[in-house]
């Protein structure tokens, strides 16, 4: 498909996740140069890219929490920036994963899912066990291994079940079987009609998991699949 | 009405769970290291006249421009986490939204205010052990320091007032004291706070750093122009200041201000929060 072409699609077509005509720059450098994307509910969307490439950037923007240069960003048909200023109704994960190093895992996931008046334990305790970590363990989450880090970090993005989740690369410093595990989660996501824009450099993650694939370089975005 | 109780219940828990940290323990250290310094010679003149000081002692040490300002140092310090783009705000920030997390943030800044000075009274008393006392009145010790030239004697660097006892309960002096300072500590980390998001986070360490020295250099150059030592919200710390006699801005006044000045403060960085692009930084 040509370029023109896949815009013209992107912008009829009723995603519930699209990115039109985005560019970002940092001082002088262009890091989204006129981005187009769109993810369909129930869909796994896949960005692959190399370092530097811009997913991290495009994914904050997505968020919220980076402003565009020019273009527009929707989300559930709401415009990012003039109907919502942050995606609050997404579970996310976004660089590396950060929580209270001085507190267990279980309290990190109990003061997050408290901040939206949540409070059911049960709930966590099986959110916990389902990526393969120990609700009842003390350890700090200052001592967890990178792993069990990414593991509490997909712990958080799906606890409050958000219907959209925007992960940036969720497989990092998982072992191969927590590679598989996270594979079968996301693919029962996905089952559940969630949506899922993911990151990866993985092209087992791309083949396996995504409906859609984009390629972003230097800032530009082509569909591949 | 449900919104904003959810937001001031949100704010004191984001602030419960984050005042405890290690930059507090080094605050704590340090205070009680300046306050050994200035209390000991004191102690050690209880100690000689075996009768325990009464616990009322911070209004006269915050009468010392130089403790004043190790006290503000140790306050920015507190503060240094200030513009909170810690990486791990990440997942509170998508939670709560923009506006909402600052509006936490403004609250747990707030509390921080109020209980550093009311950590300020406990330290205070907690240096001058085993020679205290709690009494309802400023107490034997006191009462001496400010009528005898025992503080020459002793080498005791701090000026006990006996103007300012004979006419307020220690409970008016200290209760004055926690809400001037509760609202000038929070104006200092919401400056801070506003001045990060608008220009940087070093630009806000050194015009907060400036208020501090700017209030030694005032006291240093006050008997040519007076009005000068006021201008510095720090001064105001000052027991003298807050029960001067008629030149100086009354208690009322100074909290009329702050709430201004706080007001718009938080008006500024609502602004702001809206408009910025975050950047995070590991904590260092």
């Amino acid at each position: 498909m040509k370029e023109g072409q896949t815009i013209q699609v992107i912008e009829n077509e009723n995603g519930i996740i699209k990115v039109l005509h985005a560019r970002k720059s940092f001082k002088d450098v262009r890091v989204l140069n006129d981005v187009n994307i769109s993810c369909n509910k129930g869909e796994i969307c896949g960005i692959i890219g190399r370092n530097g490439s811009g997913k991290t950037v495009l994914f904050k923007a997505i968020c919220g929490f980076l402003k565009l240069d020019e273009g527009s960003i929707w989300v559930e048909g709401k415009e990012m920036q003039k109907d919502i200023d942050m995606l609050t109704t997404a579970g996310i994960i976004i660089e590396e994963p950060s929580f209270l190093s001085t507190r267990s895992g279980m309290k990190n996931l109990e003061f997050l899912y408290m901040i939206q008046n949540k409070k059911n334990r049960e709930h966590l305790c099986n959110i916990m066990k389902l990526v393969g970590l120990n609700p009842s363990s003390k350890k700090r989450v200052g001592n967890y291994s990178m792993g069990m880090k990414q593991r509490l970090a997909i712990a958080q993005a799906i606890m409050e079940e958000q219907q959209i989740l925007i992960l940036d690369e969720p497989m990092n410093g998982l072992d191969n079987e927590g590679v598989e595990d996270m594979r079968n989660l996301f693919l029962d996501l996905k089952k559940q009609g969630k949506t899922i824009l993911l990151a990866t450099h993985n092209m087992d993650d791309i083949n396996l998991l995504c409906d859609k694939v984009y390629e972003i370089d230097g800032g530009i975005v082509r569909q591949l699949k | 009405m449900s919104k904003i109780i959810w937001q001031i219940r949100d704010g004191i828990r984001d602030f419960l769970k984050n005042f405890i940290n290690v930059r507090l323990i080094v605050f704590i250290v340090l205070q009680i290291f300046i306050m050994h310094v200035y209390l000991y010679p004191i102690k050690k003149f209880a100690l000689s006249a075996s009768y325990p000081v009464s616990t009322w002692v911070l209004p006269f040490l915050m009468k010392d421009i130089y403790f004043r300002f190790f006290f503000i140092a140790g306050v920015m310090y507190f503060y240094s986490k200030i513009p909170f783009m810690q990486s791990d705000q990440i997942y509170q920030i998508i939670r709560r939204g923009r506006i909402k997390w600052a509006l936490g943030k403004i609250i747990g800044i707030i509390l921080s205010g109020f209980f550093l000075m009311l950590l300020e009274v406990f330290l205070s008393a907690i240096v001058l052990l085993p020679s205290v006392m709690l009494e309802a009145g400023w107490g034997k010790v006191l009462y001496t320091l400010a009528l005898t030239d025992a503080c020459e004697k002793y080498h005791i660097k701090l000026d006990f007032s006996y103007k300012i006892m004979d006419s307020y309960t220690p409970f008016q002096g200290l209760g004055v004291l926690i809400l001037v300072g509760g609202f000038v500590l929070s104006f200092i980390g919401l400056f801070m706070f506003a001045v990060s998001l608008y220009i940087s986070r070093l630009c806000a360490v050194v015009a907060a750093m400036f208020f501090a020295v700017f209030s030694i250099m005032a006291a240093n150059i006050s008997y040519i122009v007076y009005w000068i030592e006021l201008i510095s919200p720090i001064s105001w710390m000052d027991i003298n200041v807050l029960f001067g006699n008629g030149n100086e801005p009354t208690v009322k006044c100074v909290i009329a201000v702050m709430v201004i000045v706080i007001s718009i403060l938080t008006g500024l960085i609502l602004i702001k929060i809206r408009k910025i692009d975050f950047c995070w930084n590991k904590e260092e």
